[in-house]
C-alpha cells in the first residue's frame, strides 16, 4: 500500500503551471496587438449586431443605447475612445479608460455593448468573412 | 464523498455562507487596488477549495453554484451566467489537478484563477456576440498568477489545520 501524497502549499511542479499561464498570457497579448497599424474607427457592437462605426479623426460625443436600458456616452478625441458616462451599476466601461490601439476594446456587459478600435485592413476581413 | 451525510450537508451550507460573505467583502475592496476594471481577488474561491477537501467534489460544486446564485441575485443575470461558467470550469480544473497529486495549493489555485477568468471572458464574448472581449484575456491571465498565488497560499495555510481540527486527512487521492 502506497501512502497517498500530502498536498503542500507550493510544489516545484507549480512552476510549470505558472509558466504555462504566463505563456498563454504572452500568446494572447501578441494575438491582440499583432495589428500594429493605427486604428481608423471605433466599431460598436450590441448583442452581436454591428450598430455603428465612428471615425477616430473626428472629435465627438456619441450616445449609445444598449440592452436593458443601459446608455453610455462615447467620447472620441485624439484618435482614442473612452466612455464618458454610463448608467450601469458597475461602471467597468468607464474605469477601462481611454483606448488607443487597434484591437483594444471597451466592454459594457450589462448593456451587451462592445466598442472596438479597428484599422482599415480589418474592413476587408469583415467583408470577406 | 461516499454518502451525503447530515454532517456533509452542514459543512456545505456553512461553506456556502462563507463564500457569500467573502465575495461581499471582496466587492468592498475598491477596484483601483487591482488597476484592472472588474478584476477580483477570488477570495470566495477559498470556500470552494475548502469544500473540495472536507465535503468532496459534489459539495464543492454545490458551493460554486450557490456562490453564482448569489451573484445572480445581487448583480444580475449577466454577471450570474459569467460567474457560473467561471466557477464550474475552474472547479473542474482544480479537481483534476488536486487528484493528480502532483501540484501544490499555489499552482492549482493559479490554474484555477486562469481557468475562471478565461471561462468568464468566453461566456462574456458569447453573451455580447463579439469576440473583441477576448482582447483583455492577456491581462486577466497575467493577473490570475497574482490572485491565484495569493488565494492559493491562503488555502495552503488554512486547510491543513482545518483538516486536523475536523479530524480529516488532507490527501491528494483520498476522494
Amino acid at each position: 500500500m502506497k501512502e497517498p501524497k500530502r498536498i503542500s502549499v507550493f510544489a516545484k511542479t507549480d512552476i510549470l503551471i505558472i509558466a504555462l499561464v504566463l505563456m498563454l498570457a504572452a500568446a494572447s497579448f501578441f494575438l491582440t496587438f499583432k495589428n500594429t497599424s493605427a486604428p481608423a474607427y471605433a466599431s460598436v457592437i450590441i448583442n452581436g449586431e454591428k450598430r455603428a462605426e465612428y471615425p477616430l479623426d473626428k472629435t465627438g460625443r456619441y450616445k449609445i443605447s444598449g440592452e436593458n436600458g443601459i446608455n453610455i456616452v462615447l467620447n472620441i478625441e485624439d484618435n482614442g475612445v473612452s466612455v464618458e458616462t454610463a448608467n450601469c451599476p458597475d461602471k467597468i466601461c468607464e474605469k477601462t479608460g481611454r483606448i488607443t490601439a487597434a484591437g483594444q476594446s471597451i466592454i459594457c456587459m450589462p448593456g451587451r455593448i462592445s466598442v472596438t478600435l479597428e484599422s482599415h485592413e480589418k474592413v476587408a476581413d469583415a467583408v470577406a468573412g | 464523498m461516499k454518502k451525503s451525510s447530515a454532517k456533509t450537508v452542514a459543512y456545505c451550507a456553512m461553506l456556502c455562507a462563507v463564500s457569500t460573505v467573502l465575495s461581499m467583502l471582496e466587492s468592498a475592496i475598491p477596484a483601483p487596488v487591482f488597476l484592472v476594471p472588474g478584476c477580483r481577488l477570488g477570495l470566495s474561491n477559498l470556500a470552494v477549495i475548502i469544500a473540495i477537501f472536507i465535503t468532496g467534489s459534489m459539495g464543492a460544486a454545490s458551493v460554486a453554484v450557490v456562490k453564482s446564485l448569489f451573484v445572480f441575485v445581487t448583480r444580475g443575470a449577466v454577471a450570474g451566467v459569467m460567474s457560473i461558467c467561471g466557477g464550474l470550469f475552474s472547479l473542474a480544473v482544480m479537481l483534476l489537478l488536486f487528484r493528480s497529486g502532483r501540484f501544490g495549493f499555489l499552482g492549482v489555485s493559479v490554474a484555477s484563477a486562469a481557468a475562471h477568468n478565461a471561462a468568464q471572458l468566453a461566456a462574456a464574448s458569447l453573451l455580447i456576440g463579439d469576440f473583441s472581449v477576448l482582447s483583455v484575456l492577456w491581462l486577466y491571465l497575467l493577473l490570475s498568477v497574482v490572485t491565484g498565488a495569493l488565494t492559493g497560499t491562503a488555502a495552503g495555510i488554512i486547510i491543513p489545520p482545518l483538516g486536523r481540527a475536523l479530524k480529516m486527512s488532507i490527501y491528494a487521492k483520498e476522494r
